[in-house]
């Protein structure tokens, strides 16, 4: 089954009229570096055929490109041209040319199933050439008739920009471009924009001089930019430029965005020159941009439904390393990454990134990660968060309460203790909700440990430490994400993994832990790993291990003074026969704070429940 | 009397019940007199009392507070107070114990 092209849109398109979303072939495309060795400035520059014409002057960015998926658009691939808008360039040899630009696609068909090129296309400028053409010598009117449609064209690609304005020479009765179309090979657009943010004006003296700068963050319905001011500039329209205001800009300097200082969803950022005007436009507020966000507590998460989504304002606790895979269904290379995010309701959630979003994310230093309608999805009793295509993601946004937050984190939150929401059960499909609380009397009377004989009984308790044993609390382990297992030393500087069959130079430490924990009824040896020792002692293993090798007795003195110490236990009681003899084996697989409120509940309900 | 002496645990409701006795109450501040001579508290139960103290109140007040002292059946001629700086407060649980706390004979004792 072939695709059907939309034979000669690319005609009217190129003439400046409107076609909705045409279907066209691929069928070639080159990649233009953008020299700064950064591939996600690459342009592509695309050769299209919609079956009748064809069409050299064609352009995309990388980010449009990557909506092609993993492959790209190999030859003869037939996609969707869901926004474009037509672009008048200067000529060096005086004549003006029309680009098109692709602002959104969707890939129909794959090239390598298409494999050929459909119908027998020519090339535009040559149908064109049948009718008058703009020449030196070509009569003026004909160029008129033809330039006067790719405007009207514009007009509609835009900012919504319309013909109602007065066309007096202010900047508001121009044709407006979109964000997105601002590159530094083009100088002549003018934004129509909301001010997102502005900072405040920064000096600086140096041996070199003194300076001043500010920058404001721009956006319109196609992305955002930032736009700095340095200099004199800085006096001119400091006080000019106000937030949330609409305002129509022009002749700026466009450039790579520095990503240290610049977090703007951007590759270019603008600078003002002494030629930049900045008008504001008093017609159109741009209400639509105001972004409202209703940020949910994380602790608050648990109650919500899978699927559903929220708005979350947190800090990157921690976060995993890139893990590529295969898709199970299609076969395609996926890359993900997961990131701990805490909030002030002393909880975490997992947020899983995907793709380019999952290989950008930088999580070093504990940036706050905005979140403008992530999807919650429950596995294995745990709840996540996880990103869509409508999901807005901010790293270390420009506002206020990033401060507050950032503040938070560093007085309180990076030694706090989270309960966290994306836990799983081991035993799977219990929640810490149906999981029953239990006394350690009543664990030894009911025989938990021998009714699941498979997977194990699992109770909640509220437990006192009274006694960590720090002797062979700590092991060397295979540094290979997700191994764990204990290396053996070869005396010669490397370590032996033999699950992975492979020397490595390094180790990183892992906790095997066994408490005594009690409550009024009894005490019980339980054992526990990593991740929830970690969290009793709160340190991290590597801190352990490296206590443990620098000063043994520090060690111990360390793990003494958990004595006494409270926490919420989920146990995992399993029968165990060692050498004929059966012995109860417990395990704390999780471990969390003592939600007061929560255990007060129940108790209050227990005893409801005796007087009833 | 002082926080050593028995007294009963109530909630706003439960004062007309009490009137006469000993007993402490924990509710968020209101307002205070300008002369700090009165103030209120709304209670854990969402309704406001009238706390006297037996001397001026000198010193700003606000948030959550257990106030002890004689309960007069509306309001609370009051001795002694402790102020918490923590904003979450578990009102229900609160409420759950005072209403607990009389409905089992002796549970306290
Ligand atoms: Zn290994």
């Amino acid at each position: 089954m072939s695709e059907k092209l939309s034979s000669g849109a690319l005609e009217t398109i190129m003439r400046g009229g409107e076609y909705t979303e045409p279907v066209v072939q691929v069928l070639s495309i080159k990649k233009m570096n953008s020299g700064s060795g950064q591939p996600e400035k690459d342009r592509y520059r695309i050769y299209l055929s919609d079956g009748q014409y064809t069409v050299s002057h064609a352009m995309m960015t990388a980010q449009i490109y990557a909506k092609a998926g993993p492959k790209g658009l190999p030859r003869f691939s037939i996609i969707k041209i869901i926004r474009s808008m037509t672009s008048v360039i200067n000529n060096t040899d005086g004549r003006d040319s029309r680009v098109l630009l692709i602002l959104d696609l969707e890939l129909l068909k794959d090239g390598d199933e298409v494999g050929v090129k459909i119908g027998d296309p020519i090339p535009y400028s040559e149908a064109a050439s049948a009718r008058p053409k703009p020449s030196g010598t070509g009569p003026s009117t004909s160029v008129q008739a033809e330039v006067e449609p790719v405007a009207k064209r514009m007009k509609l690609a835009t900012n919504g920009t319309n013909g109602t304005y007065d066309g007096n020479t202010t900047l508001g009765g121009h044709i407006t471009h979109p964000i997105s179309s601002l590159s530094p090979y083009h100088n002549k657009w003018i934004i129509k924009v909301r001010v997102m943010s502005k900072s405040d004006i920064r000096k600086w003296e140096n041996a070199r001089g003194s300076g001043q700068l500010f920058s404001v963050d721009l956006c319109d319905e196609s992305g955002e930019i930032r736009l700095t001011a340095f200099g004199t500039t800085v006096d001119k329209y400091y006080d000019v430029i106000q937030v949330d205001k609409v305002y129509y800009i022009s002749k700026c300097q466009v450039k790579p965005a520095n990503k240290q200082f610049n977090t703007v969803k951007n590759d270019y950022e603008m600078t003002m020159t002494s030629d930049t005007i900045v008008e504001e436009c008093l017609d159109d507020d741009m209400k639509n941009l105001q972004i409202q966000y209703n940020f949910v507590d994380i602790a608050k998460i648990a109650e919500v439904e899978p699927n559903s989504t929220v708005d979350v304002f947190a800090i990157a606790k921690s976060y995993g390393e890139v893990n590529s895979f295969q898709a199970k269904t299609t076969g395609r290379e996926l890359k993900k990454r997961e990131v701990q995010l805490v909030d002030k309701s002393n909880a975490t959630i997992t947020l899983t990134l995907w793709g380019q979003q999952a290989e950008n994310f930088n999580g070093f230093d504990n940036p706050v990660v905005l979140l403008k309608g992530a999807r919650v999805t429950e596995f294995g009793g745990g709840k996540n968060l996880g990103t869509t295509s409508s999901t807005l993601m901010k790293v270390n946004p420009d506002m206020e309460e990033s401060f507050t937050l950032k503040g938070w984190f560093t007085s309180a939150g990076s030694s706090a203790l989270y309960n966290d929401l994306s836990a799983r059960t081991a035993g799977g499909g219990t929640g810490s909700y149906n999981t029953p609380w239990l006394t350690f009397k009543e664990v030894i009377d009911q025989q938990l440990g021998s009714i699941n004989t498979a997977s194990g009984d699992y109770y909640m308790v509220k437990a006192t430490v009274l006694l960590i044993r720090s002797e062979n609390s700590i092991y060397k382990a295979c540094p290979t994400d997700g191994c764990n297992k204990k290396v053996v030393d070869n005396n010669d500087g490397t370590y032996r993994c033999e699950k992975c069959q492979q020397d490595f130079q390094n180790y990183k430490f892992r906790l095997l832990c066994s408490m005594n924990v009690g409550d009024w009824s009894g005490n019980q040896w339980v054992s526990m790993f990593s991740d929830e020792a970690e969290k009793v002692i709160g340190m991290s293993a590597q801190e352990v291990g490296e206590l443990g090798e620098r000063d043994p007795d520090g060690l111990s003195k360390m793990m003494e003074s958990l004595n006494f110490k409270e926490f919420i236990l989920k146990c995992r009681a399993k029968m165990e026969t060692y050498n004929d003899e059966q012995r109860l084996k417990t395990v704390a697989v999780k471990v969390d704070p003592i939600n007061y409120k929560e255990y007060n509940a129940y108790l209050a309900k227990k005893i409801r429940d005796l007087i009833a | 009397m002082n926080f050593l002496m028995p007294k009963d645990i109530v909630n706003g409701a439960m004062l007309p019940r009490f009137s006469g006795k000993p007993v402490s109450i924990i509710g968020r501040v209101r307002d205070l007199d300008a002369n700090g001579m009165h103030f209120t508290i709304e209670s854990t139960d969402g309704l406001v009392v009238k706390i006297i103290p037996d001397t001026p109140i000198n010193s700003p007040m606000r948030g959550w507070i257990e106030v002890s002292g004689h309960s007069t059946g509306t309001e609370i001629e009051a001795r002694e107070f402790v102020c918490f700086d923590n904003e979450d407060f578990d009102c229900k649980g609160y409420n759950e114990l005072c209403s607990l706390l009389y409905l089992v004979p002796n549970a306290a004792s």
